[in-house]
C-alpha cells in the first residue's frame, strides 16, 4: 500500500463536500487515514530496511511486526530531547536527531487523533484539524525519509526490539 | 509536574521564538488522560487565523522544543499541541448543541 494514495484519499474526502459543513463520518475518517498513512510508512521502511526485497514472505513478518500501543509508547520516549535515562543509557547518546523526533511526536498525537476519531463517539472534529492532520502526516513521512541512515535504522531497531532491562 | 501557568509561560515563550508572526488569543493547557492511560497534556493555543502550510509546519518544532523544556524539569507527560481559532471553537460550540 502507498502510504501516499492514503493521504490524497483523506484529503479528496475532506475536499469533496459542495456545501454545508463535512460530515463527521468524512472528516474522522480523513483523521483516521492521516495516521494509517503515517503507520504504513513505517512499517514499508522498517520492512525494506531489513528484508531484501527476494524474500517477500519475510518483508510481510516484519511488516507485521509493530502494533500501535507499544509503538506509541517507544515513540513517546525516542521523541524526548533528552531521552529517558534508561534510553540514554542504552542507546550512549542524549537524543535522536531532530527528524526521529518529530517523527516520533506526530505518531504520538496522530495516533490519539485516530483513537479519538474511531472509538470516542462524543469527539467533534473541524475541517481544519482533519486537514492539519493530513499535512503532519505528509510532513512526518518526509521527516522518517530524511533521517540519516544509521539513526533510522537504530530507531526502527527499537520500535521492533525495545530495550531488555 | 510543572504547574501549567509555567507550562503556558513556556509555550509563549517557545511560539514567539519559533512562531513570531502568530496572533495567539489565548494559550491553555491542562492535564489529561490520553487513549494510552498515559498522564498527558492538552496545550490549546488559540490563534486569530491558522498559519500558512509552511508556517504550520513549524508547530512540529514547538512541540519538540516544549518537550525539551518538560524534559529538563523531570516532567515526562506527552503535550498534545493543537492549534485552533476562535471561529473554529465557535463552530465545535455549535455541534455540541
Amino acid at each position: 500500500m502507498n502510504p501516499e494514495h492514503l493521504l490524497e484519499l483523506a484529503t479528496n474526502e475532506v475536499a469533496s463536500q459542495t456545501s454545508g459543513a463535512p460530515r463527521q463520518a468524512v472528516l474522522r475518517r480523513s483523521g483516521s487515514s492521516a495516521y494509517y498513512a503515517l503507520f504504513h510508512q513505517l512499517l514499508w521502511t522498517i520492512a525494506t530496511t531489513f528484508v531484501p526485497a527476494a524474500h517477500w514472505k519475510a518483508r510481510v513478518l516484519f511488516y507485521r511486526a509493530l502494533d500501535h500501543g507499544r509503538t506509541k509508547q517507544r515513540c513517546k520516549h525516542a521523541g524526548q530531547d533528552p531521552m529517558p535515562k534508561a534510553e540514554q543509557l542504552f542507546f550512549g547518546f542524549e537524543s535522536f536527531p531532530l527528524e526521529i523526533r518529530r517523527f516520533c511526536n506526530a505518531f504520538s498525537d496522530l495516533q490519539e487523533l485516530r483513537n479519538r476519531c474511531d472509538y470516542d463517539p462524543e469527539y467533534k472534529i473541524t475541517k481544519d484539524v482533519a486537514l492539519y492532520a493530513i499535512n503532519a502526516s505528509s510532513d512526518a513521512i518526509d521527516d522518517l525519509k530524511a533521517a540519516d541512515e544509521a539513526s533510522r535504522t537504530l530507531f526502527l531497531s527499537y520500535l521492533l526490539f525495545g530495550m531488555r532491562s | 509536574m510543572t504547574s501549567e501557568k509555567d507550562i503556558r509561560t513556556a509555550v509563549e515563550s517557545i511560539l514567539h521564538r519559533t512562531l513570531p508572526s502568530l496572533r495567539v488569543v489565548r494559550i491553555e493547557a491542562s492535564e489529561i488522560i490520553d487513549t494510552s492511560g498515559d498522564e498527558s497534556l492538552d496545550v490549546k493555543v488559540v490563534v486569530r487565523e491558522r498559519p500558512s502550510r509552511e508556517l504550520a509546519r513549524r508547530t512540529a518544532d514547538v512541540v519538540d522544543q516544549l518537550r525539551t523544556w518538560l524534559a529538563e524539569r523531570q516532567d515526562e507527560r506527552f503535550p498534545y499541541f493543537h492549534l485552533t481559532t476562535e471561529r473554529e471553537e465557535a463552530e465545535l460550540a455549535q455541534m455540541g448543541e
